[in-house]
C-alpha cells in the first residue's frame, strides 16, 4: 500500500510539472503580447523595451525563467514564501494580493461545495439504489 | 418515517435553493435622486469613486506613468512649472502657470526658459519644507535615468541639452539645467521646440523630492511612495518614515489593487493657486472589477462618480432615455480619434488611390451606429480632434464627404479606377493584393460591432479583409512590431498628451518616430528606404511613402504663446495627410463618458486628464475619509 501511495504520489509530482510547463510555455507561443511593451508605455523606444524586460527577467532563456518559478514556489523568493513572483500591473508581490483574497475564494467553495453535497448526495442515495450496475436498469422511472 | 425523511429532503432542497438564490440576487437599484441641478457648491465631504482597473504600466510613478487615469490623479497631487484650469473644453487645454510664477522668459532664439518659482509652495508631510527649483531638476534627472523608463521621456531627449535617456542614475544632473537659486529654473535646449511649455506641463516634470526618490532605482518603484506638493495627499504619507530607505514602507492609502485614497495636503496654501477649488475633503478610488457594479453604486448613492469606465448599454439606455437622469449623464470631448490605419508598405495599400478610396467609401455613420451613437463620440472628418488643432481647420473640412456619412462608393469606385489595382478600371480592386488582407482588431464588443461594417464598406471596392480579433495589449503589440507588415487595422485610437497638435502629428505621422517594436507610426508615414532596410522591411519597387518630416520641423520653430499660428500650422500639416497621404481612415472622436450621482453638487470635466477634475467637484455626501 505504501509503495502504490509513494508511485501516486510521485505522479503527482510528474503531472504538475507538465501541466505548468505547459501552461507557462503557452504564454509564451500564444499571439504576441509582450508584457514587456506593454509596460513600456505606448511609444517606447527599443531601448526602453529592452530595460522593462531585463526588469521583469524575460531576457532570460524561457527554459531558465521556468526553472526560476519552479524554484521560487518551492523556495520562496524575495518577497517570502511561496514564491509566487511579482505583478507587473501593481507592481507588488503576487503572494500579497493572492493570499489577500484566497479566504474569501475558500469560503465561496466551501460553501458551493456544501450545497451541492446537500442536493447531490440524498439524490444519488435515492436514485442509486433503484437502478441495477451495467447498462443502469432503474426501477420507479418513467 | 420514510414520509418525513422525504419531506425533510424536499425541505432541505428548497432551502439550499433559496440561499443560492439569495447568494446571486442583487438590490434594488435606487432612482438617480432629485432634479440633478447643482446647488452651490460647499466645501467637505468624500469625492467616493471607482475604476474597474487603474491600469498602470509604470506603476503609478510620475517619472514613467503614462496613463490617462493616473494623470488626472496627478492633477489633484502635482504641481507643474506651467499646468491647467482643470477645466472643460478649450479652456482647459490651456496652459496657465501653476508653480511658476507667471510664464518663462523665453530667449530670442528660443533656447533658453527661465522660470521663476512661486514662494510658499510646500511639500506634505513627512517632508514639509518648500519645493524647490532643485526638485523640478530633480524630476528630469529621473526623466533620463535610463532604469526608471521615463516612458514619454522622448519629449525632452535631444530637446533639452544633455538629455538623452541613457543616465544610469538619477545622481548624474542634466547639463542644459541650471538652479542658479531654490527660486530659479532655467533649461537650455538644443533647438528650438515651439511646444516645450505643453512638455513641461507633463506630470513627469512635476517636482520630486531627492530624499525620498533617491531610493527607488527601478521603473515604478517609486509609485507607491509619490510625495504631494498640490492641495491632496495619498493617505498615510504623513506616517511614512523618510529617516532610510530601508524604513519606508508603501503609504498605506494606495494599494494598486485595491484603491487609492486621497486626503487634504496640511500644507498647501490655497492663496498661492488659483488653479484648484479644492471642495471635497477627500477622494477614495476604489477598485470594483464589476463595472455593473460600479453603476449601480453611483445610482444607489454609495459613490459619487464613475472615472473612465464606460457604462454598459442599459445603464446608458436608462441616462438616455429617463428625463430625471439625464443630468447626470456628462459626454465631454476625449481628445481622441479612433480610426483605421494602411500600413503604406503592404500591398494595396501602397498605392495612393486605395487609401483615397478606402476614406470616400467608409460607411462612419454605421460605425458611430455600431459605437452607440452620438453620445460615444463624433463622426471624425480628419485626423487631430479639432479641440487639439484649436478648431483651426472648421466644422465644415470634411475632404471626403458623403451622404449622412454613409460613404460614397460612386467617388470611391472613381477613385479606385486610377489605381494599379484596378486593372480592367471597373472602379473595384481585381488584383490578387487586394483578397484575403488580415485585419487586426479588438475582440471586445464595440470594435467586433464595428468590423462589419468595416468589412462591408470596403467590399464595395473590392478590398476583402480577413479580421483578426485579439484581445487589446495583443492587437496593439502585433500591429507596432513593423515586421508583422500588417495591412490594415482597427484596433487602434490616439488620445493628445497635451493639447498641442505636435503630441498627435511627431509619434503618429513623423518618420523618424518609426521604430521596430512599440512603433506607432503605423502607416510608416516617411519611412526611407535606409529605414526600412534597418527594420528588416522593404518598400514595394516604385513606391515612394509621402513624408511630413519637414512640415513638422516648420511648426516646431512657432512657439507655443503663438497659438494661431501653431493650429493653422499643423492644421496644415493634417489637410496634407487627408488629401495627400491618407495614412488613415479617421471615423471618430471620442467622448468621454461619466455618470454622476445626486450627491455631486458641482460636476466638472479635466480636458488635459480626460476624466473627471477631482479639483474642481464638489459633493454634499457629508463623508469622512475611511481611516
Amino acid at each position: 500500500m505504501w509503495r502504490y501511495i509513494v508511485r501516486r504520489l510521485l505522479w503527482v509530482v510528474v503531472v504538475l510539472l507538465v501541466v505548468t510547463s505547459i501552461t507557462y510555455v503557452v504564454f509564451f507561443v500564444m499571439p504576441s503580447t509582450d508584457p514587456a511593451v506593454t509596460f513600456a508605455g505606448k511609444n517606447p523606444t527599443p531601448e526602453q523595451i529592452e530595460e522593462v524586460r531585463h526588469q521583469f527577467g524575460l531576457d532570460k532563456p524561457v527554459p531558465v525563467q521556468y526553472a526560476l518559478f519552479i524554484k521560487h514556489v518551492f523556495l520562496g523568493d524575495q518577497y517570502g514564501w511561496p514564491g509566487l513572483g511579482f505583478s507587473y500591473s501593481t507592481r507588488s508581490p503576487v503572494k500579497d494580493q493572492f493570499f489577500g483574497r484566497v479566504l474569501v475564494t475558500v469560503q465561496l467553495a466551501f460553501g458551493a461545495a456544501l450545497i451541492w453535497l446537500a442536493i447531490g448526495i440524498p439524490i444519488g442515495r435515492r436514485w442509486g439504489s433503484r437502478c441495477s450496475s451495467w447498462p443502469p436498469q432503474c426501477s420507479g422511472w418513467g | 418515517m420514510g414520509k418525513r425523511r422525504q419531506q425533510a429532503r424536499l425541505v432541505g432542497l428548497a432551502l439550499a435553493l433559496a440561499l443560492v438564490a439569495a447568494a446571486c440576487g442583487g438590490g434594488d437599484d435606487e432612482g438617480g435622486g432629485s432634479s440633478g441641478q447643482q446647488a452651490t457648491p460647499q466645501k467637505g465631504g468624500v469625492l467616493r469613486t471607482a475604476i474597474s482597473d487603474f491600469g498602470f504600466t509604470n506603476g503609478f510613478d510620475p517619472t514613467g506613468e503614462y496613463v490617462a487615469v493616473a494623470i488626472g490623479l496627478y492633477g489633484a497631487m502635482e504641481r507643474t512649472l506651467m499646468g491647467y484650469k482643470h477645466v472643460a473644453d478649450a479652456a482647459g487645454n490651456e496652459l496657465v502657470p501653476d508653480l511658476a510664477e507667471a510664464a518663462p522668459e523665453i530667449s530670442s532664439d528660443g533656447l533658453k526658459y527661465t522660470f521663476k518659482l512661486k514662494s510658499g509652495v510646500k511639500w506634505a508631510p513627512p517632508l514639509d519644507r518648500d519645493v524647490t527649483s532643485k526638485d523640478v531638476a530633480y524630476a528630469f534627472q529621473r526623466i533620463n535615468t535610463a532604469p526608471l523608463v521615463a516612458q514619454y521621456g522622448f519629449w525632452y531627449y535631444g530637446v533639452v541639452k544633455g538629455m538623452d535617456g541613457k543616465a544610469k542614475s538619477a545622481d548624474e544632473k542634466v547639463s542644459g539645467i541650471e538652479t542658479p537659486d531654490d527660486s530659479t529654473i532655467i533649461f537650455n535646449l538644443e533647438k528650438p521646440t515651439g511646444d516645450f511649455l505643453y512638455r513641461i506641463s507633463m506630470p513627469a516634470a512635476a517636482p520630486i523630492p531627492e530624499e525620498v526618490a533617491k531610493c527607488f532605482k527601478k521603473a515604478g518603484d517609486y509609485g507607491r511612495y509619490v510625495m504631494s506638493n498640490a492641495s491632496y495627499m495619498i493617505q498615510g504619507a504623513d506616517k511614512l518614515d523618510i529617516s532610510s530607505c530601508s524604513a519606508m514602507k508603501p503609504i498605506s492609502g494606495f494599494d494598486p489593487s485595491k484603491q487609492l485614497t486621497l486626503v487634504r495636503n496640511p500644507n498647501y496654501d490655497q492663496a498661492t493657486d488659483t488653479t484648484r477649488a479644492n471642495y471635497v475633503d477627500g477622494i477614495t478610488v476604489a477598485v470594483d472589477t464589476n463595472v455593473d457594479d460600479i453603476f449601480s453604486r453611483v445610482q444607489a448613492g454609495d459613490l459619487d462618480s464613475s472615472i473612465a469606465d464606460q457604462p454598459p448599454k442599459p445603464v446608458l439606455q436608462q441616462y438616455l432615455t429617463d428625463q430625471a437622469k439625464k443630468p447626470f449623464l456628462h459626454s465631454n470631448s476625449g481628445d481622441r480619434t479612433w480610426y483605421i490605419t494602411m500600413n503604406w508598405i503592404t500591398p494595396p495599400f501602397d498605392d495612393i488611390h486605395v487609401r483615397k478610396a478606402a476614406n470616400w467609401v467608409m460607411d462612419k455613420a454605421g460605425i458611430l451606429q455600431a459605437w452607440g451613437g452620438s453620445t460615444f463620440g463624433d463622426i471624425a472628418t480628419h485626423n487631430i480632434p479639432p479641440i487639439v488643432l484649436g478648431d483651426a481647420l472648421g466644422s465644415d473640412y470634411n475632404p471626403y464627404p458623403s451622404e449622412g456619412n454613409r460613404g460614397d462608393e460612386a467617388k470611391a469606385k472613381e477613385e479606385m479606377k486610377q489605381s494599379k489595382y484596378d486593372s480592367n478600371k471597373d472602379g473595384v480592386c481585381d488584383a490578387k493584393e487586394c483578397s484575403n488582407l488580415v485585419m487586426i482588431n479588438r475582440n471586445t464588443p464595440v470594435y467586433a460591432d464595428s468590423e462589419a461594417v468595416v468589412v462591408s464598406s470596403l467590399e464595395k471596392i473590392g478590398i476583402k479583409v480577413k479580421p483578426r480579433e485579439l484581445a487589446s495589449s495583443a492587437a496593439y503589440t502585433t500591429i507596432q512590431t513593423v515586421k508583422n507588415k500588417i495591412p490594415i487595422a482597427l484596433n487602434a485610437g490616439w488620445g493628445k498628451d497635451f493639447a498641442d497638435a505636435v503630441s498627435f502629428v511627431l509619434p503618429l505621422f513623423d518618420g523618424r518616430s518609426i521604430i521596430p517594436t512599440g512603433n506607432t507610426n503605423y502607416p510608416l508615414v516617411g519611412l526611407t528606404a535606409d529605414q526600412a532596410s534597418n527594420l528588416g522591411v522593404s518598400i514595394p519597387a516604385g513606391v515612394t511613402i509621402p513624408s511630413v518630416d519637414a512640415d513638422v520641423d516648420a511648426c516646431q520653430k512657432i512657439p507655443a504663446t503663438q497659438a494661431d499660428q501653431r493650429n493653422e500650422c499643423f492644421a496644415n500639416i493634417d489637410k496634407k495627410l487627408m488629401e495627400e497621404v491618407a495614412p488613415w481612415v479617421p471615423y471618430l472622436w471620442a467622448k468621454n463618458i461619466t455618470i454622476t450621482g445626486s450627491t455631486v453638487t458641482k460636476w466638472e470635466f479635466d480636458q488635459f486628464s480626460g476624466y473627471l477634475a477631482y479639483t474642481q467637484m464638489a459633493v454634499n455626501n457629508k463623508a469622512t475619509v475611511p481611516s
